[in-house]
């Protein structure tokens, strides 16, 4: 769970002793945003005190696209790029930025998908070069396609089947979401990886990977200047093409509080899960327009609730009655599509899972009959808020979060500026937003039990979790 | 967290970035006008401070029965601490903005607060009530060591944490780095409030201490942040070095689990940072089974053979003792072959050392990935850490790059036939039945 906030007002501070023209000084500047005539958006984040560049190429292309029978197409996308193309030939971009020292990863989400790599600056016109060249030119033969399709099966296999508490996720969240692809897992249900063909990926690849559908972002020991320049040179080139996007079919409204079980022997622990449906900040719940200001309080709440040892569920369900070893809650409203406000409780050993959803409930009646204190917020805004100092502190954290933003719909200066709400939530706020969205038939709450099914057909088949996130 | 570097490297950079990418980070060895030593690496750039104290009291500190002892106690400094229960203790955190984090590892502890520069002296306090303050309540005590006990409890489920642990565990026989740090089911239940009260004692010293400082802070600023947060803690001792005396010869476990994939880790007793030969062991095995695709092990079983998912190797140091593993994944079948083929790979590079390009390539990896290596406050905080508890001298980082440099394929070869020995490898497979045959050959 990630929070951003404004700490442009040190960045002015910082600015206002500077020498303009002193780069030295300088140390870490404000991000500038521009876009080249082929549509491609920039970001040049500059962070001078290590001589260290993050490149990050966001795509908006995520698990909210894959369509019907070919969910997890996102993420088979992604490997595919690490195949190679005309002038880099398969397994040989790994191996070129491994030779320069870097690091390199990429991402599948909902709302988009990432490619990045962190070097020493000296490399990184070379990494631009890699990048741009498989933005437009990548091999998707179906020589390299089928090997790299049982590579993703394996991946499956070594990361999610052998997983009970992912397996259980899997099933609560495809229950959470009756017809929204988000309720889908990003790798992929087995049958439809299996089932992918290589003009599938082409298919994908052609409509998407395109510089008017990406973001690039180049965070960390790089002026706007030179930024400017390199992109202008490797990705100016490429020729943007028109994108055909299907909706993605909206969760439609309900008023019915689900329930999920799962029984597995082999879990190490019960699972309590309970998730909501929330807005994200660019999309409401069921389609609606975003409800901006809610969005602010709605972080803030999640955090009232399970932020670290202080959060109000921790307190209650492990310090004062015992019944659980932990609580964690998330929110994350920086996607494409509405987004969970989601509870998980790790109960003791032995301890009845009704007992426990019960004192959840009467934890949750109680914040919404008596509200919260002005000292609770107060101090929550306050670590919010200082915790985007942080965020810029990592270049690549900080080129993952604004980079998804944008993709998501948001602009630069939002992401600056919204943050600057927050001190003037008040208790009130914390209240109304509270009984707007912590609704029971809004809900599902799934149980994940280490006792055997009490009858066999109600056992989940081995398929794979709800990962949020797709790893290479 | 990325990047503190001093104002000086960006010009020491102007000349060397053609050559070298990498920067000179300047650190200062300090000591308090109450007699604590320290260490300041000065950035400015973000008004950010980060201080890590660590005390040579992890795990292989636990005494024997009590194993999980170490990261129970210093998980305990970040609850009940100063006067405050725990819950008003992370409130106070919370509301400077500032992070109070703890780390358990095999031979230290550190507790790390990053805080925003103008709330250092309130961060201080916090800090001193962790350090010098923790009140070790029984509820405290109870409620840690059960949440402690779920994550034994999930890694006994996970394959690859199952393998890893059952390796080091042959490796070390009976020497303390053999057991997880935070113990075993049966060993934590019978920890209490004052079995922790004696390990703190006994560890958390003046004398068995190290304190770094990185960011926004000047060395008076910060020694005066360190005089705060380290104010009444007594001197006491260094404890005395657990020698790995013992090399076991080579085993084989096989564990049977029903899942597609077995998990394959081997490994011998390896190379410690103090030794000459370190850098060299470091190019060795990037050759070998260093992160990309060009290593020796993922070119062979990976991409020409088609064999595993992932496979690779690592010399993980330690302040006595380190070990050389290697680490696999692939289908339960093929893991009798992986095995042979590793070894196979191991008995080449000793017979015949490496190739030219191969050299160029390692060296190239070393120095370009350095930087990024001590780019973050935390990771450069770490660094510092090891730096002081290992002896390594305020200037390690800064020769670094030229000790890199400075080894030869000879140098490689020799260190090969030193550190590597197939005829001592240790194998665990965790995995479906097909695998049980692995360590037959």
């Amino acid at each position: 769970m990630r929070f951003y906030s404004s700490w442009l007002g040190f960045l002015i501070l910082l600015l206002a002793v500077a020498t303009p023209s002193a780069r030295a000084d300088d140390t870490v500047g404000i991000p500038v945003l521009f876009k080249l005539s082929n549509g491609l958006r920039v970001v040049v984040a500059p962070d001078h005190r290590a001589p260290v560049v993050v490149q990050m190429v966001w795509y908006k292309a995520g698990s909210i696209d894959d369509t019907p029978g070919k969910t997890g197409i996102a993420h088979m996308l992604e490997h595919m790029m690490f195949r190679g193309t005309k002038d880099v030939p398969a397994g040989q971009f790994a191996d070129r930025v491994a030779a320069m020292g870097g690091r390199l990863n990429a991402n599948t989400n909902q709302s988009g998908t990432d490619y990045y790599e962190e070097v020493a600056k000296q490399y990184l016109p070379d990494v631009m070069k890699l990048e741009a060249d498989r933005m437009a030119g990548l091999d998707l033969s179906d020589a390299l396609f089928k090997p790299e399709r049982d590579v993703v099966m394996e991946e499956r296999n070594l990361r999610y089947d052998s997983i009970p508490q992912k397996l259980f996720y899997e099933q609560f969240y495809r229950r959470f979401y009756s017809v929204s692809p988000q309720g889908n897992p990003t790798i992929g249900w087995p049958q439809d990886i299996r089932n992918f063909t290589a003009q599938d990926a082409r298919d994908w690849y052609a409509n998407f990977y395109t510089p008017n559908n990406a973001v690039l972002l180049l965070a960390g020991d790089v002026t706007p200047e030179e930024g400017k320049k390199l992109a202008e040179k490797y990705y100016g080139q490429i020729a943007p093409r028109a994108v055909l996007r299907k909706p993605a079919p909206l969760e439609p409204v309900r008023y019915e509080a689900r329930r999920v079980t799962v029984h597995n022997p082999d879990a190490p622990t019960q699972i309590l899960a309970r998730a909501y449906r929330g807005p994200g900040w660019f999309e409401g719940i069921a389609g609606a327009a975003a409800p901006v200001n809610d969005i602010p309080v709605l972080v803030i709440l999640a955090r009232i609730l399970g932020y670290s040892q202080t959060g109000l569920l921790h307190q209650e369900l492990v310090v004062n009655r015992g019944l659980a070893d932990s609580v964690a809650v998330y929110y994350d409203p920086a996607v494409r599509g509405e987004v969970p406000l989601s509870i998980e409780v790790l109960p003791k050993a032995g301890v009845d899972m009704a007992k426990v959803e019960k004192a959840l409930d009467e934890v949750l009646a109680s914040l919404l009959t008596s509200g919260v204190d002005e000292a609770t917020v107060t101090r929550l805004v306050t670590a919010t808020k200082f915790d985007q100092v942080y965020v810029r502190d990592d270049p690549y954290l900080y080129a993952y979060n604004l980079g998804r933003w944008l993709i998501s719909g948001g602009t630069l200066d939002a992401y600056i500026n919204w943050p600057d709400k927050l001190p003037a939530i008040t208790p009130a706020d914390v209240l109304r937003v509270a009984r707007t969205y912590l609704r029971l038939e809004q809900s599902a709450t799934g149980y994940l039990m280490t006792t055997p099914a009490p009858d066999q057909t109600t056992q989940p088949d081995k398929g794979t979790n709800q990962p949020k996130e797709g790893g290479l | 967290m990325r990047g503190f570097y001093v104002y000086a490297c960006l010009l020491v950079l102007a000349v060397l970035a053609p050559l070298n990418g990498y920067c000179d980070v300047k650190v200062q060895a300090l000591t308090t006008p109450k007699g604590i030593p320290f260490w300041l690496v000065e950035n400015k750039g973000l008004p950010l401070v980060g201080v890590r104290v660590a005390f040579r009291a992890g795990s292989a500190y636990d005494p024997e029965g009590q194993e999980g002892l170490s990261a129970l106690t210093v998980s305990l400094l970040n609850e009940s601490a100063g006067g405050m229960d725990a819950k008003t203790f992370a409130e106070y955190v919370q509301g400077l903005g500032a992070h109070l984090d703890i780390a358990t590892e095999d031979d230290i502890v550190g507790i790390t607060l990053t805080s925003l520069r103008d709330s250092r002296v309130e961060a201080a306090r916090a800090l001193h009530a962790a350090i010098v303050e923790p009140a070790f309540t029984r509820d405290d005590t109870r409620r840690i060591r059960d949440a402690m006990a779920v994550v034994v409890r999930q890694n006994q489920v996970d394959p690859a944490v199952r393998a890893s642990r059952e390796l080091r565990k042959l490796i070390y026989a009976k020497h303390p780095y053999g057991h997880p740090v935070n113990g075993y089911l049966n060993t934590l239940e019978k920890l209490d409030s004052g079995d922790v009260r004696r390990f703190y004692k006994t560890y958390y010293t003046r004398a068995n201490m190290s304190v770094s400082v990185a960011g926004d802070i000047t060395p008076e600023e910060a020694a005066a942040f360190v005089d705060a947060a380290i104010d009444g803690l007594p001197e006491g001792k260094t404890p005395e070095d657990i020698p790995v005396s013992y090399t076991p010869p080579a085993q084989y476990l096989f564990v049977e689990r029903d899942i597609p994939q077995t998990h394959i880790r081997m490994g011998h007793l390896g190379i410690d940072r103090k030794d000459p030969d370190y850098p060299a062991a470091q190019l060795l095995n990037y050759a070998l089974g260093g992160p990309g695709f060009s290593s020796r092990l993922i070119k062979k079983i990976r991409v020409e053979a088609g064999l595993a998912y992932s496979v690779g190797s690592y010399m993980n140091p330690n302040h006595v003792g380190g070990t050389f593993e290697v680490y696999a994944q692939t289908r339960n079948a093929n893991a009798e072959r992986v095995i042979a083929m590793i070894k196979d790979q191991i008995k080449r590079i000793r017979a015949y050392g490496i190739e030219a390009d191969e050299y160029h390539m390692a060296q190239d990896y070393m120095l370009g990935s350095f930087p990024r290596s001590i780019a973050g406050t935390r990771d450069l905080l770490r660094q510092m850490t090891i730096m002081q508890m290992e002896d390594l001298g305020t200037d390690y980082l800064n020769t670094w790059p030229e000790r890199i440099r400075n080894v030869t394929r000879e140098d490689i070869f020799r260190v090969a036939n030193r550190l590597l020995d197939p005829a001592r490898l240790t194998v665990v497979a965790v995995g479906g039945k097909a695998a049980d045959k692995a360590g037959d050959k």
